[in-house]
């Protein structure tokens, strides 16, 4: 307690004695024991021992994640999803398109289609007519009797 | 007063369609007649319809303000209407935004204003009567009805392709909603009728009988329906007539397409689709997870399509798609928060894109261009209308503080609570609804003013801050406070829940420790 | 003071008269239009009174024969009520009055009289005014009543053709234009080809059960039908055959040693009866693929006669098959069900696709009201007592609905301009805009959006398709509504979007005013508020 006291005490009175009243310069000091002054000076070199081993060491890595933020995850993530994304909606806006509005349009397309048969029977002409409805007669009568007399062998 | 107290739901139903017979007796030549007696109607409309708010016992799990009389006793079909806390939601949102959508046209229709306001009064009845009616037959025929007005609202008054876009919107929805036809008959065919009764096509009675149909049948009954409401909401791949009515329709009519008229899909859902749900674990599970997928499908796909758009309507459009997924993944997510959220985010929905296109509609009126390339820079000149649109773009994506998030995210909360990975891919959504919605913020309002004609834009005028601010206003209401409007929506979703998914309660309730179990028992009548 | 003459018509009146007096009194009118000239000069001109009374004089007294028959209808109506067996017969049992026959002569009348209505001003702009027209119009009426009243093979034959004659003449009724002409060539020789092959089924049905009157028929045919297959089954092994003959040794023991192959022919000839007889009428509906000549006479024909045949010949046509296959074909349903499917499947697949590519307004109309028929076909198919109301509620529907569409296009042939083609709509909202809105009504009610009559018609229809367990048909039927809705609304493109041309405003003289509004009203008031009209439909297949 006394010791470091006195310590103390004297490393204060040092400091007066160096920088208040000036007895010693410490230039004088520093021209007297160069060495030791350097070494005080630098505060015995820890933060350029420390610099050297961490701090750079840190910023290397840095500057390589940086790197691999602006090329790697940013180039294919961020911006990849961006492209992405624009991809996933051209692509979703063509299948809107084509595919959805297509199969509306295909409907219509069929309807376009269905005209013909359409015109095609609707002819104008007198025959023609008779002519289907007398298909037509044949037809029903055809499945009708081919019903009932299935009907009639029914259960056997 | 007395007969007002006791008719509520039909002075809401028909204040807009006794406006549009008096606009009949309107001469053709007046036009600012119209534009005023419109907009009274309008207001009047939203008028009747507050006290709605205030009579609305928040305690009764049943529907309220009911209405009954004969109409068709032959068939059994009534009139019949009743609210519960989910429509009247809707039903005030429908009022609100019809008022506004109402307003906006003023200075924006400028030829038939008198068959204009007559059909946009007649789609506001159309609409309300979706909401309120409680008897099939009535449903179905408001929600036929209402597909004329807007066919003409598209047709007359839309943009270039407005002929294609009009036919596409009427047939799309009409293919829809003819099955559900089939399916309403079906289901009217098969209730049991109890001995001296007619049959009927009450909704309550009928939903409650449906419960004793054998599984199969209520699969047929459920798709029945759910291509209607797919198709009105709209889900993938359902959805590819909603860019272009949106985009073609006139500014009003795109409010009322994407604020009220694709919530008469979810509605559906909510009230005839999920007690159609078969009883049967692995049968219904099926059915879920088709559904969840096309909403999730929709969530994603809409908001990646938003990306590429170069029409500003378009982009609004496709992300209605997204948005609406979240609201059926709430739906079918069966639990309360997910519910409850979905109906709240319809709501939201309703304000922030309904803003939205007032947004672009205003922008349209200064110069009838809606690409986005024709922008650039507005912030400089329009710095009022900035800071709206900034707002409601973030409500509409999600911001905390504003409507959006309590939306998404009590739906999130109940999807997570089903599925892990629905939530996931929700909050992609939500990720991407950003993106878009803040890119194309930044495409159309910073920078420099890229074409010199956008230097002396006006700011808003008053009619426009009249039509936006109470909307920014309910914005930040929801977004802050959003307990008042959960509360008209705890009873209703309880029901449904209890109905349809009974095992949540049972299992949440086992998590609990006994005290608290007690206290959190849903209270049965 | 009894004077001999007065008295035998007073009790013929109240006899078999009381039931054939509405079709007497058309007639009387009918033959009075023919044979009175009136004068037309000055003097009519200038006097109000002559003026009223003799302006249009053939119409008016046409109008005032269906206003009179109607009336006389409606009292019969109380009489067939208060009646003791629900009907009244008359002429030994070949006529009779019951509750199917007020509810389709009172559609024949009306339709009659909407078309008078829309004829006056049409025939003034074709210069055609004539007084055969209205007594043709009038005949016309008469036989479909009797198709509606007959339960004689023979009676129904004769209303059929009377109807069918009235309808060739005036189809050709505009002598100068060759589409009329040709329309109405074409109309004669198939209609006679088709009345040749419903002839013989009648005959074919005759020699099977040896009367002509329909209740008898059924009462001897059916049984016979069934024992013919009792003997068929008899004469087979097994355990079924053994029983058989048992049953029939102990009843019929004559049967058992009958020709067997004329057995055998029995129920094919009476198949072959029935189809001939359906072919015959399938023709009159315009049923796929009977169908052929539609189009063409309704493009040809005057446009109030296209009114005429499309809404009420198709009308009485179902009347008459309603009444066969419900009494003589009424047991063997479900032999022919699936033929009926058929046919009304074609219909409506034939008649909607068709429907879609028409430029001509009539055309596209001739084709939907092909689908219309597939979906009153479907009726049958399901046949309950759902589907029975719903085919007749169709019907109600269909009358006043495609009576309003056309009278729109009536309204629209103005001097120098035909207007039947769907560019002549263009713009018709700018120029008429209650025509334009009455046209969007019966648009709407043709393709069956609620609340018009037309969705009331088809909510049966499906309603009953479902009760009895068809929802492939049901699906079918319903999802043709969108391609309907479709080529609907490219006429209501026509009238509302497009912009006006060069064509003038259409006038509307108040004739058509009052068939536009009886035809809207009904179109509307059957969506709104169905009740009555779905009573009146209930009622017309007994009480």
């Amino acid at each position: 307690m006394l010791a470091s006291i006195s310590i103390a005490g004297l490393g204060i009175w040092l400091a007066i004695q160096f920088y208040r009243t000036k007895r010693f310069a410490p230039e004088l000091v520093a021209r007297k024991w160069p060495k030791a002054y350097g070494l005080l000076f630098h505060k015995y070199y820890v933060d350029e021992i420390y610099d050297a081993t961490v701090v750079n060491r840190v910023k290397d890595l840095g500057s390589v994640l940086g790197t691999f933020d602006a090329n790697v995850i940013d180039g294919l993530g961020v911006d990849g999803t961006g492209w992405l994304a624009r991809f996933g909606s051209t692509l979703s806006m063509w299948w809107d398109k084509w595919v959805i509005d297509g199969l509306l349009n295909f409907g219509a397309k069929m309807t376009q289609l269905f005209s013909f048969p359409v015109r095609m029977l609707q002819t104008g002409m007198f025959s023609s007519y008779a002519m289907l409805i007398l298909v037509g007669l044949v037809i029903l009568l055809a499945y009708y009797g081919h019903h009932m007399q299935v009907l009639l062998r029914g259960v056997r | 007063m007395e007969f007002f107290a006791h008719h509520i739901l039909t002075v809401v139903l028909f204040t807009p369609l006794a406006g549009a017979l008096l606009l009949l007796f309107i001469p053709r030549e007046m036009e600012t007649a119209h534009r005023i007696a419109g907009n009274v109607f309008g207001v009047l409309g939203f008028l009747v319809s507050l006290p709605l708010i205030r009579w609305f016992n928040l305690n009764w799990g049943g529907f309220a303000f009911e209405e009954s009389a004969e109409w068709i006793p032959s068939i059994g079909a009534k009139y019949h209407l009743g609210i519960d806390g989910i429509s009247l939601l809707l039903v005030l949102l429908t009022t609100l935004l019809g008022m506004i959508a109402i307003l906006s046209s003023w200075s924006a229709i400028h030829q038939r204003t008198k068959e204009y306001y007559i059909l946009l009064l007649l789609l506001q009845t159309g609409m309300i009567g979706v909401f309120v009616s409680l008897d099939f037959f009535l449903f179905y025929v408001f929600w036929e009805v209402m597909l004329v007005p807007m066919y003409f609202l598209i047709g007359v008054w839309g943009s270039d392709r407005r002929l294609y876009a009009a036919i596409k919107f009427f047939l799309y929805t009409l293919a829809g909603s003819v099955v559900m036809l089939l399916a309403i008959l079906a289901l009217y065919f098969y209730a049991p009728v109890p001995a001296g009764h007619t049959r009927t096509f009450d909704v309550p009675t009928l939903l409650a009988a449906a419960q004793h149909f054998s599984d199969p049948l209520k699969v047929w009954l459920f798709w029945g329906f759910f291509f209607a409401f797919a198709i009105k909401v709209p889900m993938f791949p359902f959805h590819t007539w909603l860019p272009d009515a949106h985009t073609e329709a006139p500014t009003a009519g795109s409010v009322i397409l994407a604020g009220v008229l694709l919530k008469m899909g979810t509605y559906g859902f909510i009230r005839f689709s999920l007690p159609l749900l078969p009883t049967d674990a692995a049968m219904r599970a099926r059915i879920i997870h088709i559904v969840v997928i096309l909403s999730i499908i929709g969530i994603v796909y809409g908001a990646l399509v938003c990306l590429m758009q170069k029409d500003m309507k378009r982009l609004i459009a496709y992300s209605s798609v997204s948005h609406l997924g979240f609201c059926t993944l709430g739906i079918f997510a069966l639990t309360p928060n997910g519910l409850a959220g979905s109906v709240l985010q319809q709501v939201n929905h309703g304000i922030s894109t309904g803003a939205l296109f007032l947004i672009v509609g205003v922008l349209y009126e200064r110069r009838h261009t809606r690409m986005i390339s024709d922008f650039g820079g507005l912030a400089t000149p329009m710095p009022n209308f900035a800071a709206i649109y900034l707002i409601i773009s973030l409500s509409s994506l999600g911001m905390p503080l504003l409507n959006g998030f309590i939306g998404e995210f009590t739906i999130l909360q109940g999807a997570f609570q089903v599925s892990k990975a629905w939530a996931a891919w929700g909050t992609l959504g939500v990720v991407l609804g950003a993106a878009y919605l803040l890119w194309l913020y930044q495409r159309v309002m910073f920078g420099p003013v890229t074409h010199a004609i956008n230097e002396k834009l006006p700011d808003l005028n008053l009619r426009e801050y009249a039509t936006l601010v109470p909307l920014v206003i309910l914005a930040f209401w929801i977004g802050i406070y959003p307990k008042p409007f959960f509360a008209y929506l705890d009873k209703p979703v309880q029901k449904i829940v209890e109905q349809v998914n009974p095992r949540f309660y049972e299992a949440e309730h086992a998590k609990l420790p006994p005290a608290e179990l007690h206290a959190a028992m849903p209270r049965t009548k | 003071m009894s004077i001999p003459f007065i008295d035998a018509i007073r009790g013929y009146l109240q006899g078999d008269g009381a039931v054939i007096l509405p079709e007497m009194e058309l007639t009387l009118f009918g033959l009075a239009v023919l044979l009175i000239g009136y004068p037309l000069d000055e003097s009519v001109e200038n006097n109000w009174f002559w003026k009223l009374l003799f302006k249009n004089f053939y119409a008016k007294a046409a109008l005032a024969g269906t206003l009179f028959s109607g009336f006389t209808l409606w009292k019969l109506r109380g009489a067939v009520a208060a009646s003791a067996r629900g009907y009244l017969p008359g002429f030994h049992e070949s006529v009779v009055v019951d509750s199917f026959f007020p509810f389709f002569a009172t559609l024949f009348l009306a339709a009659t009289a909407l078309v008078i209505l829309l004829s006056v001003k049409y025939l003034d702009i074709e210069e055609e005014q004539e007084g055969e027209y209205y007594a043709l119009l009038l005949f016309a009426c008469v036989g479909m009543m009797f198709m509606a009243s007959g339960v004689d093979l023979i009676v129904m034959f004769l209303g059929l053709e009377t109807m069918a004659l009235s309808f060739y003449v005036l189809t050709g009724f505009l002598r100068r234009e060759k589409r009329s002409n040709e329309a109405s060539l074409k109309y004669v020789l198939l209609g006679a080809f088709s009345s040749g092959i419903l002839a013989y089924g009648f005959s074919l049905i005759y020699g099977l059960s040896g009367t002509t009157n329909i209740r008898n028929i059924s009462a001897v045919f059916n049984p016979r039908i069934g024992l013919a297959r009792a003997i068929e089954l008899s004469r087979q092994s097994g355990v079924m055959g053994s029983q058989m003959r048992q049953v029939l040794s102990a009843e019929y023991p004559a049967a058992l040693h009958l020709e067997p192959s004329l057995l055998h022919q029995m129920p094919v000839l009476a198949a072959a009866a029935f189809v001939l007889i359906a072919v015959g009428l399938f023709f009159k509906v315009a049923a796929v693929p009977f169908h052929q000549w539609a189009p063409d006479v309704y493009e040809g024909a005057p446009t109030p006669v296209t009114t005429y045949v499309s809404v009420a010949s198709k009308t009485a046509s179902f009347a008459l098959l309603l009444r066969l296959f419900l009494t003589v074909f009424a047991a063997s349903q479900e032999t022919w069900v699936y033929l009926i499917a058929g046919v009304a499947v074609a219909s409506l697949t034939w008649g909607n696709l068709a429907a879609l590519t028409q430029t001509n307004v009539k055309r596209l109309l001739a084709y939907s009201s092909i689908a219309h028929v597939g979906y009153i076909l479907l009726g049958l198919v399901a046949w309950n007592e759902t589907a029975f109301t719903g085919i007749a509620f169709y019907l109600l529907a269909y009358v006043f609905m495609t009576a309003g569409a056309f009278a729109v296009i009536i309204v629209l042939r103005q001097k120098g301009l035909i207007g039947e083609e769907l560019e002549d709509l263009n713009g018709l909202y700018q120029r008429s805009p209650a025509s334009a809105l009455l046209l969007l009504i019966f648009m709407l009610s043709l393709a069956g959006i609620p609340p018009t009559a037309g969705f009331m018609g088809k909510y049966f229809i499906f309603l009953s398709l479902i009760e009895t367990k068809h929802p492939v048909l049901a699906v079918f039927a319903v999802l043709y509504i969108v391609p309907a809705l479709y080529y609907y609304f490219r006429i209501v493109v026509h009238a509302w979007l497009k912009a006006p041309g060069e064509a003038p405003r259409p006038v509307m003289s108040s004739a058509q005013a009052v068939a536009l509004g009886v035809a809207v009203f009904v179109s509307l008031a059957a969506g709104l508020y169905p009740e009555p009209f779905t009573r009146l439909a209930h009622y017309a297949f007994g009480p």
